[in-house]
């Protein structure tokens, strides 16, 4: 036995040591303060794998990246679905097993019907991320997959099926492109939904050999050479023009400014609380881009000014996922990115005014190195009020690409980070249950209350894998609410727009937010824990077009639906 | 000496003088012993006597003759000075002195004495000594070649050249070609002395004209025509019929000239000469690897390591397969060279290195672990071992290699370089492992900048993560300290201001940033972080200036990397052979 063997052998004992000592921790210690999140994808019918084919002995870049996966209620049921974003491979599938994207339906039960086929969803190819809008506010989501390739936009019928719009509405793409992460956002505050695309590489470097010396092989320690010195690309930014299409803006409102990066994913926020949508683009080995609203159409990128291109030191990292909340409650959006392995992930706290301060090492967040880190979310598990943080992770290379890459699946765990209230973070990844424990190569995640339970879920796309869907199954007794947002002068899916809700002892700030973690879609709705409150004093929600509704003397553990300039228009009690 | 210095003056002695100037030597004898029969007590004949016995060669009969002279003239220089000269020639040269100072005790302005006390001073290396004597000889017969020749080459060995070359430049050469030569020697050695090669070629190239044989006036012609960048080709050709030892010697002399092509000729008849020579084997090998025949190298080590398997020929092989692209072959050759010679620590070092250059580090760190264990106190085998675990990603071990490393010799530039290059988070992951060593080290050297720097910059981030304010007062205390004993130290200073610049201490964080910059302008993780302290202070405009700069100086960074490869290359080309223990040659110098 090798001595990597060995530590593999080892290192299995201890995941089976912590499960079950996890299984009697739920029976008898299980505190609010843990969740106990099992995976119950095979369980609720998640039963299709995502797929990369790659080389046996090659490595390619294009294995690299795709994974995304989006939550979010396609047929108006008031429960959320699941769509997974598929790969593809270096050589063709034989006909009929081709690769697709799978959207699942939800059954209420805590299963899940793969309708792909019955939607109109069917689409093979290098897909990499997802993000979901109402871009012709007609009530029903509408589906954005990115692509190694070309994009493609899916119009919601509201029939249940989707219709490909992607010449029609004018997003096709002339080139083919390495397309990455996508949000829909109204820059421009008209009420119509934009779309902003981030691109990784040129296309012709996802088949570029990486290949190792040959005469190393066995011998030699796998090594990626990586992106670096590569040509890197600049993002996409369609202005909806209203009428179902789209213009492509992008350098016109500036975004071609800052030299090409290898961009990955965007988080856009209002991140100066001017009531204006910014856009974080996470970037791998360049410097991560923020371009502040200048209100008129166009965009200033001032990630160095503001602090959030680089670590404290000015280096750069490979920036992976990305999310954005306001983890102290100071009333500013704050944005955790992750990175790549050997690096921390970066906790940008927000000093107001849209400027930052790198707090990674006194949050507590500097520990979790080793692997490469993707998907990630501010989540509140326990329902305390304070967002804690989920962070998936996987080898750069996924497993199954050939023998070569076999022992190379050493990363993959999930990382769960506790908000302790006073600005710093402790990891309880070993103590979040069973589905924590089981390392797979994860990119895609995303968060949502997907069992109507008022906690939050997690579903994670894994390469060449079968997915994960993680119920938290912690029996919570701290209260919650659950507020999705309609717009009428504002955009139909209230993208943008923003929720405060006050209790006696706490004030939270949310933004309904289109993309995000990791080329991914989280649940538009916005989720608040609330602790022991039962009732939420102050709700105001500032709609992105500048109005404001406030409701008080909310009741809680229920999700309630806000139309702008209605008011509550429905309650539901979970 | 010959003539009769004692006034005695007879027919007798004049007829024999007369004889012994034609070289009648034997005559003269027999003329010397007839008259000292009539005149016993005669110092001018037992002296003329002495001469002639001490060019027959007849050593006790000369110095029995001198002894007598002293015996009957003991108030005068002349028995003395010729005794002294007898020994002198007998090279006795210590009684020869002895006898030179009783000689000037009788005659303090003796130009004989003098001469000769100062030359058989300057024979047994006693320049300072002989200096006096040299000088005032000199300075009474300034006409005189021997003395100022004499006095010259003593003070070229005094280092004194511009007093030589003042000597030398009113010295006229005599007409003896040998001794002109000798001339034109010193005059180049002097010129070489005052850093004027391209003089001393001149001087030696005059010498080498008139002594075509002299292979050391050559040698040193050729020394300074190179050093003073004249073409090999402009050269005389070399004295005929050289033995293999001095064609060894004029490639030793191109080789460390770095003028391998001509050295190569050198060598190849060295070895033609000697075939089983090792070093030249060795020397030839290095040079063909200097002028790009790499594979003709291999042949010669090849040859040479199967009449004598040396580590030393392994490793040199090692490297030579290396340079070809033979990497396995390489790792094969340095693994022999360990196994032939185990307790040699450059092998160790030259294989775990070899392992490292190629990203192979499991075996690079098993060999970098046998080598902790084999050589404990050598620093570069704990620093190799630390890039090994870094680059396996086993950070835990690298902090603890590189903090061996450190204890080992804490002011090592290097050992600091790879402390600095861990990740900031494995400080903070292996606190409890590494603070009780950091803290002793610094107990141990507390005048050490370098230590205090290493301790504070772990301490720092430790006590950021756990928010302890006093550990963030000692970290300000060691910064500081660690400044004061090493006025300049950037990496002190740049830690000093950002812990300034966390405590939300901007104006102070500022007034260190600039120093920082001060001291290395090229930081650009100085003038970042100024940037940033200038945004919080609200200066938009003065962090807008630093980030720009910042932008110029990252670039520049990530191209040096990109040329240098990486930091472990940089480490392993950087590094010299052990002081630890008894390498061999440094791969690369000419071996002797």
């Amino acid at each position: 036995m090798t001595r990597r063997q060995c530590i593999q052998v080892l290192l299995q004992a201890g995941i089976y040591s912590r499960f079950n000592f996890s299984n009697l921790l739920q029976k008898s210690q299980q505190t609010d303060d843990f969740p106990y999140y099992v995976d119950v994808a095979q369980k609720a019918g998640l039963t299709a794998k995502t797929v990369i084919h790659g080389h046996a002995n090659k490595s390619f870049l294009l294995s690299t990246t795709g994974g995304g996966v989006a939550l979010f209620d396609y047929d108006n049921d008031g429960w959320l679905d699941i769509f997974l974003v598929n790969s593809w491979g270096l050589t063709d599938f034989p006909e009929g097993q081709k690769p697709t994207n799978h959207l699942y339906r939800n059954n209420h039960d805590g299963t899940f019907t793969d309708v792909t086929a019955a939607t109109g969803l069917l689409h093979s190819g290098w897909g990499q991320g997802v993000c979901v809008g109402d871009y012709d506010n007609d009530g029903f989501l509408d589906l954005f997959v990115t692509y190694y390739g070309k994009n493609v936009l899916y119009h919601n019928n509201g029939d249940g099926t989707f219709t490909d719009v992607t010449q029609k509405s004018g997003v096709l793409q002339a080139e083919d492109h390495w397309n990455s992460g996508a949000a829909f956002l109204d820059y421009d505050r008209d009420g119509h939904l934009d779309l902003f695309v981030s691109n990784y590489l040129g296309h012709k470097y996802g088949v570029v050999l990486y290949d190792d010396n040959p005469s190393l092989m066995g011998a030699q320690s796998p090594v990626l050479y990586g992106v670096a010195g590569l040509e890197g690309t600049r993002n996409i930014l369609y202005r909806n023009n209203g009428d179902g299409t789209f213009t492509d803006v992008s350098k016109a409102a500036g975004l071609w400014r800052p030299d090409p990066t290898y961009g990955f994913t965007p988080c856009v926020s209002d991140y100066d609380n001017d009531g204006w949508p910014d856009i974080y683009v996470a970037d791998d080995s360049t410097p991560s881009l923020f371009f502040k609203n200048n209100h008129d159409g166009t965009f200033r990128e001032m990630g160095m000014l503001a602090g959030v291109a680089f670590d404290e030191n000015g280096r750069t990292q490979g920036g992976m996922g990305v999310d954005a909340a306001d983890y102290d409650g100071d009333g500013f959006l704050d944005i955790i990115k992750t990175n790549f392995s050997d690096e921390t992930i970066s906790l940008y706290h927000n000093n107001g005014k849209g400027l930052f301060t790198e707090q990674t090492i006194s949050a507590g967040l500097a520990g979790q190195t080793s692997s490469v880190k993707w998907g990630t979310g501010f989540l509140d598990f326990n329902n305390d009020g304070r967002p804690d943080i989920f962070i998936v992770t996987g080898a750069i290379y996924p497993p199954g690409l050939g023998e070569r890459r076999a022992g190379a699946e050493e990363s993959g765990k999930k990382i769960l980070y506790r908000n302790l209230g006073n600005g710093r973070f402790q990891d309880i990844s070993a103590r979040g249950g069973p589905g924590l424990g089981v390392a797979r190569c994860s990119r895609g995640a995303a968060f949502g209350d997907i069992f109507r339970s008022g906690q939050i879920d997690v579903v994670i796309n894994n390469m060449n894998d079968y997915p994960t869907l993680l119920r938290n199954q912690s029996p919570s007794t701290n209260s919650w609410l659950l507020l999705k947002l309609v717009g009428t002068r504002t955009n139909r899916a209230a993208i943008g727009s923003r929720g405060i809700v006050e209790t006696a002892t706490q004030r939270q700030v949310q933004e309904v937010r289109s993309g995000g973690s990791f080329c991914s879609q989280n649940d538009l709705r916005l989720h608040f824990g609330l602790g022991r409150a039962r009732e939420v004093t102050r709700v105001t929600i500032k709609w992105l077009g500048g109005t404001e509704d406030v409701f008080e003397h909310v009741p809680t553990n229920r999700l309630v639906t806000i139309q702008e300039n209605k008011g509550i228009i429905s309650q539901e009690v979970f | 000496m010959g003539q009769n210095p004692t006034g005695m003056s007879s027919s007798a002695y004049d007829k024999a003088f007369a004889l012994f100037e034609k070289g009648q030597v034997k005559e003269t004898l027999i003329e010397i012993d007839s008259a000292l029969a009539k005149e016993p007590q005669n110092p001018a004949l037992h002296n003329l006597r002495g001469l002639a016995a001490a060019r027959l060669g007849h050593s006790d009969d000369a110095a029995k003759s001198f002894d007598k002279v002293i015996e009957l003239l003991p108030r005068a220089a002349l028995g003395y000075n010729n005794l002294a000269t007898l020994h002198s020639q007998l090279e006795h040269y210590a009684e020869a002195a002895s006898l030179f100072s009783k000689a000037l005790a009788r005659e303090p302005n003796n130009f004989t004495a003098l001469e000769g006390l100062g030359a058989t001073l300057a024979v047994l290396h006693k320049y300072q000594d002989a200096a006096p004597y040299l000088a005032k000889a000199w300075s009474t017969h300034p006409e005189d070649f021997r003395a100022g020749y004499e006095w010259a080459r003593t003070l070229h060995e005094l280092h004194r050249p511009a007093e030589a070359q003042k000597v030398l430049r009113q010295l006229t050469p005599p007409q003896d070609a040998s001794l002109t030569a000798q001339f034109y020697k010193l005059s180049g050695a002097v010129a070489e002395q005052s850093g004027d090669r391209e003089g001393a070629s001149r001087f030696y190239a005059r010498a080498y004209e008139l002594a075509p044989s002299a292979f050391e006036t050559y040698l040193a012609l050729v020394r300074t025509s190179i050093g003073a960048g004249n073409s090999a080709q402009s050269l005389p050709p070399a004295p005929a019929s050289l033995s293999a030892e001095q064609h060894f010697a004029l490639g030793l002399l191109f080789a460390s000239a770095g003028d391998y092509a001509q050295a190569v000729p050198e060598f190849e008849e060295t070895l033609r000469m000697e075939p089983t020579s090792y070093s030249t084997s060795y020397n030839l090998a290095l040079a063909y690897k200097q002028t790009g025949k790499a594979q003709l190298a291999i042949e010669v080590i090849e040859r040479a390591i199967a009449r004598r398997a040396t580590g030393e020929l392994y490793n040199f092989l090692g490297s030579l397969e290396e340079e070809a692209g033979h990497y396995v072959d390489a790792i094969h050759h340095y693994q022999r060279a360990v196994e032939v010679e185990p307790a040699n620590e450059q092998f160790y070092f030259d294989l775990g290195a070899e392992y490292l250059i190629h990203f192979t580090f499991e075996p690079a760190l098993e060999v970098f672990q046998l080598g902790t264990q084999k050589f404990p106190r050598s620093a570069r085998q704990h620093i190799g071992s630390g890039l090994a675990y870094f680059s396996l990603r086993r950070y835990r071990e690298a902090a603890e290699s590189f903090l061996s490393a450190l204890e080992i010799d804490p002011s090592s530039p290097t050992t600091f370089k790879a402390w600095n290059a861990l990740p900031p988070f494995v400080g903070l992951a292996e606190w409890e492992t590494i603070r009780p060593r950091l803290e002793t080290l610094a107990k141990l050297h507390p005048q050490n900048a370098q230590v205090l720097y290493c301790y504070a910059a772990a301490l720092f981030r430790h006590s950021i993560s756990s928010h302890s304010q006093s550990a963030l007062t000692l970290v300000q205390s060691l910064l500081e300290r660690a400044i004061r004993l090493k006025p300049g130290f950037a990496e002190a200073q740049l830690e000093l201001a950002t812990l300034y610049q966390i405590r939300g201490q901007f104006e102070k964080a500022v007034a260190n940033f600039l120093e920082a910059i001060r001291l290395n302008p090229d930081s650009d993780q100085a003038h970042y972080r100024l940037a940033q302290t200038y945004r919080n202070l609200n200066q938009l405009d003065a962090a807008e200036r630093e980030l720009v700069r910042y932008v110029e100086l990252s670039r520049n960074r990530r191209d040096k990397l990109a040329q240098t490869r990486s930091t472990i290359t940089q480490f392993v080309l950087a590094q010299p052979p052990s002081s630890a223990v008894s390498p061999g040659p440094a791969e690369g110098a000419p071996h002797r």
